[in-house]
């Protein structure tokens, strides 16, 4: 069989020579890549001063050029994209309905006025666009204007569209980006950057662009490249190794911004239990939000708190929910959501261990690696619950969600799925306090838009350089120099 | 030949007559026959007494073992033995625990009176009184404890086989006698406790050193098991982001200064051991501990100007890596030098399976006849064939247990080894590269005595500094 090959793209050209193997995930599927070490050299912008073409472009060209890729990516004409999709098939950890329904939107998040709000929302185009100016009480007048920097961009692989959205937000912010391809994607961000050379090979921001893959951690490689007179920020998506072995690159001059890896949980209120209708539209909500992508999302849920109830008739509404969750889940759309391309034996051994305690817990379906729902008696979670994924949820009865949910929310809870909807209002200023980052609607949780902060910072606008211009005319501004002795 | 077998599976000691050599030297067919013999008896006699296997059973339509293949799909998953919510330790309900544990096992533990217990320690105490049961926990390096429920004769056979393994190893070919010759004994460990590490020591007494008399232990206390679960619950929180919401058990918190007393001797006891290896130069010894501490005696003596200290009747053994940090290269050597033992034991086994085995001459880690071993494919869990060379998760059917189930799959992966081995034993062997599954994704459990230690240690400190 011949090797798939994922070169490298860097400001415009394309590289293909000096190939090694690398191993996909799990070992078992490789594919050739320049070798790292070859390329390490020409990775960075060694002169920031080759950004000044960037801002000779209107945002509004950038916004243009952005649509006018996502045209040119569409699956059906693009042969780059369909090679990646095929390619992808053997490394991704979606299976391929899901896998290719999620290239279908690539066209949605590169349309107008979504990468409008890319810019606009976090920042306001007239800050990237020009100086901005106001006069301070002090009396001094200020321009502020963001500007791009010279960033590399860990992206994660769960997603291709990770991929799409960084691509965006460097070339809104006028920056200069170096895209890391994770194992388990490869070949995404390749082709988006071949297919920009192609479109438009000379166009300042094809020539600001650059996708490599290396394994992460290869100390001799990332050293030479993570140094501040290469880089000025590093943009982190998840995975709790990649994020903590780029941590010893920070330094003054070296900024991480990091997207910390997550989970997802979603809070069910009393309210579900009015009637058959109501717990129906609650579980097929619940139910996507565990299915969609087959849970391999931060945003995905996990463990689900149901507030009904804690004593016997208490669990025996959940016990209704999760079949009907189950239910749903099953019956989702292909591209959705299908079995999981792999199950982790070790969570199907912790599934198989807690069908002996039934005392506390009752499993509904995962005997045939299709996804379960995990009921627990307690008001607990279970102890694996990091493990949880493969389409497979915690239900925890509970008895008053308001007094009980910060017990279950950390640092690493990204997203709340809640229902029904006015149950957000008594929680959102609440559960922020120990950890909380984002509040959806229930059955939204896995839908994003990147206008928005994401885990509780704002990455465009940690992206920009805060520039400030300060005039300061004696008669208004009292010069130091100036001050009489009190 | 039923009655045979079932001496040799109720107590492979006694049947061998304590010799590992005889063990390891009856024909295969011979070994398999009386497995499957073996194996058919334990389930008739526990498929109705225990529900956990009757659940099992009737999930999958067996109500007969064919053959010892079909008894794979009786092993049960090693987190079997903590599929407890983890909150009933922090919340003291040992009620619901017993309960739980109860299901595991046909010894009756209902009379046992556990209201009054106020930790894991009591708790297992109680246990044992009530129904004497020695239930052993894991260190709970993987942030929960397994609980195992053996019995007291389970850890008398336990013992026997750690002293066969022992003196098969350092060919010596007779039961000593200990009364009248022990082995001067150090055990770079606790003194005690109800882990497998820290009954460790009460093998060592019995193989060893005859009495209490003739043991140095580098630490001279026992090992508390709620000391261990703080420092599982330490290990839980960090990993999870939750150290904000630990709050210390407050009958720990009022033991605060004995813990502050601990840590200051503990940091003493390796000056106090190595005095009295010194003071026992040319004595018969015997050395078994932690890798890490054992080299470090060693590096010790040596840089001192003590070389074959005991001479070639000194016994070493070891378990775990170097504690805290990375062995030197040349550990082996180093010990050896300091010592003047000739080789240095290493063991594979593991707190859920009565199987202590050492390495041959050509390396190779030989299963007794008492165990049967399975290969698991690691994805998805089914048998690979008992036959030639496999590797894949390790599961083993202990013959042993006669009132727990000793299918269990453990989280080893293992090359197992049917074919014949140079070494003239005649048991399934297996390779020495053994690591653990979960190492590919990260999150390491593994029981081990070095572990189970340095968890301790750590969490002695936090007790001792804990506001």
């Amino acid at each position: 069989m011949t090797k798939m090959i994922a070169p490298s793209a860097i400001r415009g050209q394309l590289i293909a020579e000096d190939l090694v193997s690398f191993g996909g995930r799990g070992g078992d599927t490789q594919f050739l890549a320049p070798d790292p070490m070859k390329i390490v050299g020409r990775l960075p912008l060694r002169n920031p001063g080759d950004m000044r073409s960037l801002y000779a472009l209107k945002i509004d060209e950038i916004i243009d050029y952005l649509v006018e890729l996502g045209k040119a990516l569409d699956l059906s004409k693009n042969e780059f994209m369909q090679e990646a999709l095929d390619h992808s098939y053997a490394v991704t950890d979606l299976t391929p309905p899901i896998l290719k329904w999620q290239y279908s939107l690539i066209d949605h998040f590169l349309s107008r006025d979504m990468v409008r709000d890319y810019i606009e929302v976090p920042i306001g185009i007239r800050y990237v666009e020009g100086w901005q100016k106001t006069t301070l009480s002090d009396g001094r007048v200020v321009s502020i204007r963001a500007m791009g920097a010279r960033a590399l961009h860990i992206v994660a692989g769960n997603s291709p569209i990770t991929s799409i959205i960084s691509v965006a937000r460097n070339a809104l912010t006028r920056s200069d980006a170096i895209i890391k391809s994770p194992s388990n994607d490869p070949f995404t961000a390749l082709a988006v950057a071949r297919s920009m050379i192609k479109m438009a090979p000379d166009h300042p921001v094809t020539k600001h662009l650059s996708v490599a893959y290396w394994k992460g951690g290869s100390e001799e490689f990332e050293h030479k490249l993570y140094q501040p007179k290469n880089l000025e920020k590093i943009i982190a998506w998840g995975g709790f190794a990649s994020v903590k072995h780029v941590t010893r690159y920070i330094q003054p001059g070296l900024e991480l911004i990091s997207l910390d890896p997550k989970r997802s949980a979603t809070i069910i209120g009393r309210q579900t239990f009015l009637d058959e209708a109501t717990m129906r539209d609650a579980a097929l909500r619940a139910a996507t939000d565990v299915g969609a992508s087959n849970q391999t999302g931060c945003s995905s849920a996990r463990v689900i708190l149901v507030e009904s109830g804690t004593d016997e008739e208490g669990f025996s509404r959940l016990r209704r929910l999760g079949e009907m969750i189950y239910e749903a889940m099953l019956k989702l759309p292909g591209n959705l959501s299908t079995k999981p391309k792999r199950f982790d034996p070790e969570l199907r051994n912790d599934i198989q261990a807690l069908r002996s305690a039934a005392d506390f817990y009752e499993v509904i379906g995962g005997r045939e690696d299709e996804g379960a729902i995990i009921l627990s008696k307690l008001d607990e979670v279970v102890d694996f619950y990091p493990r949880l994924s493969g389409r497979v949820a915690n239900l925890v009865p509970i008895e008053d969600v308001v007094a009980d949910a910060p017990r279950f929310v950390n640092a690493y809870t990204q997203t709340i799925g809640i229902y029904p909807e006015s149950l957000k209002l008594a929680l959102r200023d609440e559960l922020p306090l120990f950890g909380a980052q984002r509040f959806v609607t229930l059955g939204y949780a896995m839908t994003a838009n990147p206008g928005l902060p994401q885990d509780a910072i704002e990455p465009t606008r940690r992206m920009v350089k805060w520039i400030v211009d300060e005039s300061c005319a004696v008669e208004t501004c009292a010069p130091l120099w100036k001050q009489d002795a009190a | 030949m039923i009655a045979e077998t079932m001496q040799m599976a109720d107590d492979p000691p006694k049947f061998f007559n304590h010799s590992n050599r005889n063990a390891h030297r009856l024909p295969r067919e011979q070994v398999e026959e009386m497995q499957l013999a073996a194996f058919q008896r334990r389930f008739a006699d526990l498929r109705e007494r225990l529900p956990v296997l009757k659940a099992a059973a009737v999930e999958q339509g067996i109500d007969k073992i064919a053959d010892l293949d079909a008894g794979s799909n009786l092993v049960f998953p090693d987190s079997i033995y903590k599929s407890y919510p983890v909150s009933l330790l922090e919340k003291n309900r040992f009620d619901q625990l017993t309960k739980w544990l109860g299901r595991l096992t046909t010894t009756d533990l209902s009379k046992a009176d556990v209201r009054h217990c106020d930790g894991i320690d009591s708790w297992l105490a109680a246990l044992e009184d009530a129904a004497g049961i020695q239930v052993v926990n894991s260190s709970g390096t993987s942030g929960t404890m397994t609980f195992l429920p053996r019995t007291r004769n389970d850890y008398r056979i336990v013992s026997e086989i750690f002293g066969m393994t022992s003196r098969d190893f350092n060919e010596i070919e007779s039961l000593p006698d200990l009364r009248k010759d022990p082995w001067h004994s150090f055990y770079l460990g606790f003194r005690g406790g109800r882990s497998h590490a820290g009954r460790a020591a009460s093998w060592v007494v019995d193989n060893f050193a005859g009495s209490r008399d003739h043991l140095y232990p580098l630490y001279d206390m026992d090992m508390s098991s709620d000391v261990m679960f703080t420092a599982a619950r330490i290990r839980r929180a960090e990993a999870r982001g939750e150290m904000d919401r630990l709050e210390i058990d407050p009958k720990l918190k009022a033991r605060q200064a004995e813990f502050e007393t601990i840590q200051k001797s503990t940091a003493q006891a390796m000056d106090r051991i190595f005095d009295k290896l010194i003071a026992l130069e040319g004595k018969k010894v015997y050395l078994a501990g932690m890798t890490g501490a054992l080299t470090d005696l060693s590096r010790r003596g040596l840089e001192r100007g003590h070389r074959n200290l005991f001479g070639s009747r000194c016994i070493v053994q070891c378990g775990g890596g170097g504690k805290g940090g990375k062995l030197p290269d040349n550990w082996e050597e180093v010990v050896l030098e300091f010592t003047g033992a000739k080789r240095i034991g290493q063991y594979y086994g593991m707190t859920e399976v009565t199987m202590i085995t050492s390495k041959c001459g050509e390396g190779h880690y030989h299963v007794p006849p008492w165990v049967v071993p399975y290969v698991l494919d690691p994805e998805t869990g089914t048998q690979l064939p008992r036959d030639g060379v496999q590797t894949g998760r390790a599961a083993f059917f202990d013959l042993v247990p006669q009132t727990y189930w000793g299918g269990m799959a453990t989280g080893d992966e293992v090359t197992a080894d049917w074919t014949p081995c140079a070494c003239g034993r005649t048991t399934v062997h297996i390779h020495p590269d053994i690591r653990r599954l979960s190492e590919k994704t990260g999150a390491d459990d593994k029981i081990t005595c070095a572990a189970a230690d340095d968890a301790h240690a750590a969490a002695i400190d936090f007790l001792a500094t804990a506001r």
